[in-house]
């Protein structure tokens, strides 16, 4: 492997999850995701000649992963969620600030999720080992939607305030 | 120019996850957005969110462990109702009737028989996945001046829920872009319809409304495994691969032979080899004549069984629902 290919891999590879957040929060699903990450690996290595070292690798990687989103639209795919272009600037600039602190945080994820028991875990495994929607998740669990989007959203939060707690106590030590 | 728009932190947490969660509706979407492009902090905290979001997704999906839990997910045991797998039957069938007819080893043979066996032990749910979307683009016709929008987009194969039960009953359950239900099954001797809106249909042609169902409409069976073998035999060269180290699960690849017509190119079953029970079934480079996914894929995610009624559409509606008889 020559050494610029190396960088481009060594940089890909540290940047893919902030990226890979970004794509899914505007894809809306994993396949999809999966996807359009190919492409915007191929066109990251593709074009790593025109990335400019002296300045952040991740913001041009968001950009590129922009583009990839926008071309996946042009061929017909269709999203759920429809953000703005100028929100999807926003929150690609949002992703860049917030990601290296977000990957040391996210790093105290599995022992989290590994206290995570009972009916929450179960939603949980639902929404993302199968890839359920909330909606889906109601239907076969008797549920009402609303209850599912809810219980997930407490789902995030007790996990959310899992790593937080980890971090404290890290920096308590 | 539209400045700062005020909106509460519960309004923006509840607003955040419904998007991650592909629930928005237009109208929350556009403030999500304008919210979103206006307020750096907002910006951030979903930034953090959607970080979190998609590696619950990476770390779930990670471990072999993992997926041994998602199995013992009594999942859709508990659906309130709905109903056979005549996708796994029919195709483990067909896969058993190619492997006698075609395959020398005698391995491969016994696996199949072994995986039609356990089809038929009992029902199946299956989650589908329409891997590539082959749906064609619409073409971009001006609608009339004050034309309304149609009230029922048609539903979708990807997310949709199979339940099957051999010998040739399912349910197919798809939601379409509204959010609205659609179901089609059979009961085995009965087929029906129940839309999201508007009258419920029954036909006494058990194939009638399979259309949905990927796979039909080029020949792979998936009502009734009984039809069609003998060409589907003639069509596909069966290799079995031993159980991958990444997910524990031996593999059956079908390959249609090159002078065959119709069907996928390509058909992969997952399996386990202790129990011969099948996981995933895969189906590659559908044929586009007809329009709808280039490949699908169906992911077991429950074994449980279902109500005894559960592939009768009466168990499906209101019984205030105007139900046509068609001959």
């Amino acid at each position: 492997m020559d050494p610029r290919t190396k960088q481009a891999f060594t940089l890909w590879t540290q940047a893919q999850p902030a990226v890979s957040a970004f794509v899914h929060a505007l894809v809306g699903d994993r396949v999809m995701r999966d996807e359009v990450l190919q492409e915007v690996a191929l066109a990251i290595l593709e074009g790593f000649d025109r990335y400019d070292a002296s300045r952040p690798f991740l913001p041009w990687a968001l950009a590129i992963a922009r583009n990839e989103v926008a071309n996946a639209r042009h061929r017909g795919r269709r999203f759920p969620t429809l953000l703005s272009e100028a929100a999807e600037s926003a929150l690609a600039d949002a992703v860049a600030s917030v990601s290296d602190d977000e990957r040391v945080r996210l790093a105290h994820l599995a022992d989290c999720l590994a206290q995570l028991e009972g009916r929450p875990r179960e939603i949980c495994d639902l929404r993302y080992r199968s890839g359920l929607s909330p909606a889906r998740i109601a239907a076969a669990l008797g549920m009402q939607s609303n209850t599912v989007s809810k219980a997930l959203q407490r789902v995030r939060e007790e996990l959310r305030a899992c790593i937080e707690r980890r971090i404290a106590a890290e920096g308590a030590r | 120019m539209s400045g700062p728009v005020p909106i509460d932190d519960r309004a923006w947490s509840r607003f955040a996850q419904s998007a991650l969660d592909g629930e928005l509706s237009p109208a929350d979407a556009e403030l999500f957005s304008k919210t979103l492009a206006a307020d750096p902090v907002r910006a951030a905290e979903f930034a953090r969110l959607a970080m979190l979001h998609d590696a619950l997704e990476r770390e779930l999906n990670a471990a072999v462990e993992g997926r041994a839990v998602a199995r013992q997910t009594r999942l859709i045991a508990r659906v309130r109702g709905i109903a056979a797998v005549a996708a796994a039957l029919a195709l483990a069938a067909t896969l058993a009737w190619i492997g006698l007819r075609t395959t020398p080893e005698a391995s491969a043979a016994e696996v199949v028989a072994r995986l039609v066996a356990a089809v038929r032990s009992g029902d199946r749910t299956y989650f589908v996945r329409a891997i590539e979307d082959g749906r064609r683009q619409p073409r971009p016709v001006e609608k009339p001046r004050g034309a309304r929008p149609q009230p029922h987009p048609a539903p979708s194969i990807d997310g949709a829920i199979l339940y099957v039960r051999a010998p040739s009953s399912y349910v197919l359950a798809r939601l379409d872009e509204g959010g609205g239900e659609t179901l089609t099954g059979s009961d085995g001797t009965r087929a029906w319809i129940v839309p999201a809106t508007g009258p419920v249909r029954v036909s006494r042609d058990p194939k009638r409304f399979s259309g949905a169902l990927p796979g039909s409409q080029q020949g792979i069976v998936f009502v009734d495994p009984h039809v069609d073998l003998e060409e589907l035999a003639r069509s596909y060269q069966l290799t079995l691969t031993p159980p991958a180290t990444s997910d524990g699960l031996a593999r059956i690849e079908g390959v249609r032979r090159s002078d065959a017509r119709g069907g996928p190119k390509r058909i992969e079953l997952s399996y386990e080899e202790s129990t011969a029970r099948i996981r995933t079934i895969r189906l590659e480079n559908l044929p586009q004549a007809r329009g709808g996914p280039r490949t699908v894929e169906f992911e077991l995610v429950d074994d449980a069984p279902l109500r005894d009624d559960f592939f009768l559409h009466t168990r499906h509606h209101d019984a205030s629902r105007v139900v046509i008889e068609e001959n």
